[in-house]
């Protein structure tokens, strides 16, 4: 198991309404990267909504992009990351 | 063996407490799989935590409800009978079943006629194996099988094993692991809450302060001290057992001794001869619930107050009792027991003769039957004694073990026995075994990677019996020289010698030979570039499928696969690969079907399925049986993805590919393995870091045949900016490119249907057009970071207009379809004809075709109307 950060990109902007159509879109996701044991911790949007770096955790590359392809989310980049925190100076 | 539920026998029978909600859940997968979706139910706990008690529940209402239970247990004799389970079910299930099943076919019609047994139309069918901690190999092998073929049965399949028994390495992990996901219910018992455990023993009339305590709340526990009645709580579940038992007199303790040595349970005709009593004392036994009655034999309540009455019995008394049940069983004659329990006994009595000649008989039945580890144990157990058997004798029994210990993966130990064995063949100058042996050695050699000691030892084997003339000896030794040099590209030789060993082995008449060497031969010519090499490969395939040698169909099919890829005939290769992994994985042969998957990742690599690509390649590499040479080809698939889409990893992946690679000093691996280093240091930028390999390669090529090989170095190194002529022998996309022909180049890729090579060329092209197809061939592949660095350089030599990306594809497009596919979708749905969609569209009618596939594929539709239909619920939800 490792984390990974993942670059997306949507062209046309993404849109997760808060709402309930916006709750089961996130469950359905959820349920997809079930199947291939990755798990999505959080991700970061910019601003026009056309980018979001998304940060999980996987067995490996390939299976994120496996369950990028059944959730219908596009994966531009797989990248493996470690945590670093300026309070691990203190 | 099930306990009645006679009062008598049993005095305290009690409803189960908080298991409710596993009844529930065992009736759910009785449901669900009674819908026509078997399914595997894995119930799992502690020693007594009440696995059997559950089972028993829900088998009672199953029956109740109209279905047959099948049940079986596994032994824990010393060492468990082959296929124990399977026997009991078949005898339980009485007629057709049972006679087949004694007829005793090979393990995998046996197999198979259990699977029939199961479709065959009739009441629902829950089968119940216990204790698959114990289980011998050949029923792990059935628990696989079954696991991974009941789904389109309407059978529950339960079974139970206790999970601190289960070290990380213990096989039935493996088992578990490979039977499918989706398909596999999984309950872990708890032990009892301190109320239940307070109810228990208030139904008992008694009450414990410190049951609760003590006992933590283990069910077999609890039960034991509660029966055992009395002040005080024994300290230990083999108190509380002996407790129970203490109300027994001297004599009707002897009764528990015998019983106590004979799992699962012991007759009463066997324990009359061991043991004098009266019927008074069985008697005893079963009232105060210490034993109990099951078909006329006699058994603990549970297998842990049997282990812990053992442990009481003294040794000498021990072998005695063993002894007397040893010879009781064996005067009753041939089907009086198994073989496994005839050992077992022999063992406790310490009878070096007895086990001598029981054991390795023992051995044999189990290896028939597939139950690889049960074989090694009793021959292991004879070995032990084998000092005064005269030589020979030892020295097939150390060829025996070696041969169990190489099918259960211990290759150390197996060449270190069968090394043992070759000394003593020398010293008695039986040059045919000692030629076996030697070929024995080569190939345990072959499987760790050592291919200098693989090759000494085939010549070896062939120096030993050339002297003497034609022999069968002599015709595999020379088929196994002829795959050493297959291995080693000395393609020529390979076949010279691949004849000689054929027209013996034709002569002598012995069909695994001639499978063997024609394998050879015709792997070999395809290796030369010899389209006639198929020919003899397909009908070593023909023969061996024909007198069923599994693993001579399995090599020639993968033979025919790899040669057929290395020649980068991807798709007919794929083809050959599908249909070898589809036969393997149908017999369980893991270990070849892997090593086709592998080769297999790297054609559709090729093709341009990437996804199917690293589907493969992820299933090879997670699979713990795969030995370090079937990890080269996965691996490099995945470097070479990664490298090509920007993902992390890449360097781990293709670091390991070259170890292993390098070990097996083969060229083929060498050959694949440098060409993806070489393209992913091109991408990220360690072009220093490889140049020096690269050029061992390709030098290294150079002395073989393949033009694939010569020309994909040639290739790297002309990419990297070394001044390199195209190679007379190189393949002719990659020459081209070389010589600058680029347009060329890509047609032939294109042809070749490899998308990825040919968007390079194109890219190499001075035609601003083409080097923008290539760019937009990458995106659509996905290779992002081939774009990436493509865009950069195309931008440099002052291209423009240069294609972004791939279409947009956002979440609110919940069926993922790319904007044209939308389009031809809406006028699909709107009744028109694909001429009509191309008009409107201004489009080809193949490009429409195209589209439409792929919108029924992405919508799961099976046709236009279904699609339609589809598209309007979208369009309305």
């Amino acid at each position: 198991m490792a984390r990974y950060l993942i670059e997306r990109t949507f062209p046309d902007g993404l849109a997760i309404p808060i709402n309930a159509d916006g709750a089961a879109s996130c469950c359905a996701v959820v349920k997809g990267n079930a199947e291939s044991d990755v798990t999505w911790v959080h991700s970061y949007v910019t601003p026009d909504r056309k980018r979001t770096f998304c940060i999980y955790d996987a067995p490996n590359p390939e299976a994120i992009r496996r369950a990028g392809e059944l959730n219908g989310l596009p994966v531009d980049r797989v990248t493996e990351v470690r945590v670093l925190d300026p309070y691990f100076y203190w | 063996m099930r306990a009645s539920s006679n009062d008598e026998n049993q005095p305290d029978v009690m409803p189960l407490l908080e298991r409710q909600s596993f009844l529930d859940q065992l009736q759910d997968a009785f449901e669900l799989a009674a819908s026509g979706c078997g399914r595997v139910v894995l119930i799992s706990g502690e020693a007594g935590i009440g696995k059997t008690a559950l089972v028993d529940v829900f088998t009672a209402i199953a029956e109740a409800e109209g279905a047959r239970v099948l049940q079986g247990a596994c032994d824990a004799l010393t060492t468990p009978r082959p296929h124990g389970p399977l026997l009991d079910i078949a005898r339980a299930a009485g007629g057709r079943f049972k006679a087949l099943v004694e007829g005793r076919p090979e393990r995998e019609r046996m197999f198979g006629i259990f699977l029939d047994e199961l479709e065959r139309r009739g009441p629902q069918t829950v089968i119940v194996i216990e204790d698959a901690h114990w289980a011998d190999d050949g029923t792990l092998d059935l628990l696989r099988f079954l696991g991974r073929r009941l789904k389109n049965t309407t059978a529950l399949l339960i079974a139970t094993y206790r999970d601190d028994e289960l070290s990380s390495d213990h096989p039935l992990r493996g088992v578990l692991a490979d039977i499918s996901r989706a398909a596999v219910h999984r309950l872990r018992l708890p032990r009892l809450s301190e109320t239940a455990v307070q109810e228990l023993a208030g139904r008992a009339g008694l009450s414990h302060g410190d049951l609760y305590t003590l006992t933590s709340g283990n069910p077999f526990y609890v039960t034991e001290v509660l029966a055992a009645g009395g002040e005080g709580i024994p300290p230990s579940v083999q108190d509380a057992v002996l407790a129970r038992a203490a109300l027994l007199d001297g004599s009707a303790k002897r009764i528990l001794d015998a019983v106590s040595l004979s799992p699962p349970s012991l007759e009463r005709w066997v324990l009359d001869s061991v043991v004098e009593s009266d019927g008074e004392e069985v008697k005893a036994c079963l009232a105060t619930g210490t034993l109990v009655s099951v078909d006329g034999s006699l058994a603990f309540r549970h297998e842990l107050a049997r282990q812990a009455w053992k442990d009481t019995v003294d040794q000498s008394r021990a072998r005695d009792l063993h002894a007397g049940i040893l010879r009781a069983l064996r005067e009753a004659g041939d089907h009086a027991a198994g073989v496994s329990r005839l050992v077992h006994h022999a063992a406790g009595a310490e009878d070096g003769e007895s086990l001598l000649s029981l054991a390795p008989q023992a051995g044999a039945e189990a290896a028939a039957l597939g139950a690889h580890r049960e074989a090694a144990a009793h021959y292991a157990l004879a070995l032990n004694r084998a000092d005064a058997l005269e030589p020979s004798a030892r020295a097939e029994l150390l060829e025996a073990l070696s041969r169990e210990c190489s099918l259960i993966g211990d290759s150390e130990r197996a060449s270190q026995l069968l090394t043992d064995a070759l000394e003593i063949r020398r010293s008695l100058g039986d040059v045919g075994k000692q030629s076996e042996a030697e070929r024995g050695l080569a190939r345990l050699a072959w499987y760790q990677g050592d291919a200098p000691a693989a090759r000494r030892h085939t010549r070896a084997a062939i120096e030993v019996v050339e002297p003497l003339g034609d022999s069968r000896e002599l015709a595999r030794a020379y088929s196994a020289w002829s795959q050493v040099l297959m291995s080693a590209d000395e393609s020529t030789d390979a076949i010279e010698w691949g004849l000689t060993a054929l027209a013996m082995a034709r002569e002598l008449d012995d069909v695994e030979t001639v499978v063997h060497a024609l394998t050879n031969i015709g792997g070999s010519k395809l290796k030369l570039g010899d389209p006639e090499g198929r020919d003899p490969l397909e009908e070593s395939y023909r023969l061996a499928v024909e007198y069923g040698l599994h693993d001579d169909t399995a090599r020639a099919g993968l033979n025919l696969g790899e040669t057929t890829g290395d020649w980068r005939e991807a798709r007919r290769a794929e083809a050959y690969l599908d249909e070898t992994i589809r036969f393997c994985t149908d017999r369980d042969m893991d270990p070849y079907a892997l090593c086709g998957m592998g080769h297999r990742a790297l054609m559709r690599l090729w093709t341009g399925d990437w996804t199917a690509a690293a589907d493969d390649a992820q299933f090879v590499l997670g699979h713990s049986s795969a030995p370090p040479g079937l990890r080269i080809f996965p691996l490099l698939v995945l470097g070479r993805l990664r490298a090509r889409r920007g993902d992390s990893g890449v360097w781990e992946a293709l670091d390991e590919a070259r170890d292993v690679a390098d070990r097996t000093e083969e060229l083929q691996r060498i050959a694949t393995v440098v060409p993806a280093r070489a393209e992913a240091a091109w991408l990220t930028g360690r072009g220093d870091a490889v140049a020096e390999e690269v050029r061992a390669a390709h030098q290294l090529a150079l002395q073989g045949t393949n033009p694939w090989w010569i020309g994909e170095l040639a290739y790297w190194l002309w990419r990297a900016g070394d001044p390199v002529e195209a190679p007379e022998s190189a393949a002719q996309p990659y020459a081209l490119q070389i010589n600058g022909q680029s347009a060329e180049a890509a047609e032939v890729w294109k042809r070749m249907g490899f998308p990825f090579e040919q968007a390079l060329a194109l890219t190499e092209s001075d035609d601003a057009d083409a080097a923008r197809e290539g760019l937009q061939i990458f995106h659509r592949l996905g290779a992002r970071r081939v774009a990436d660095v493509v865009a950069a350089h195309l931008k440099a030599r002052g291209v423009d207009r240069l294609p972004r990306g791939p279409r947009a594809r956002t979440r609110s497009n919940p069926a993922n379809l790319t904007r044209r596919q939308e389009q031809v979708l809406g006028f699909l749905a709107d009744g028109l004809s694909n001429p009509e969609i191309a008009r409107r569209l201004r489009i080809s009618r193949k490009t429409v075709e195209h589209h439409v596939s792929a919108v029924l594929a992405k919508l799961g539709a099976g046709s236009r109307g279904e699609a339609a239909a589809i598209a309007r619920d979208l369009d309305s939800g």
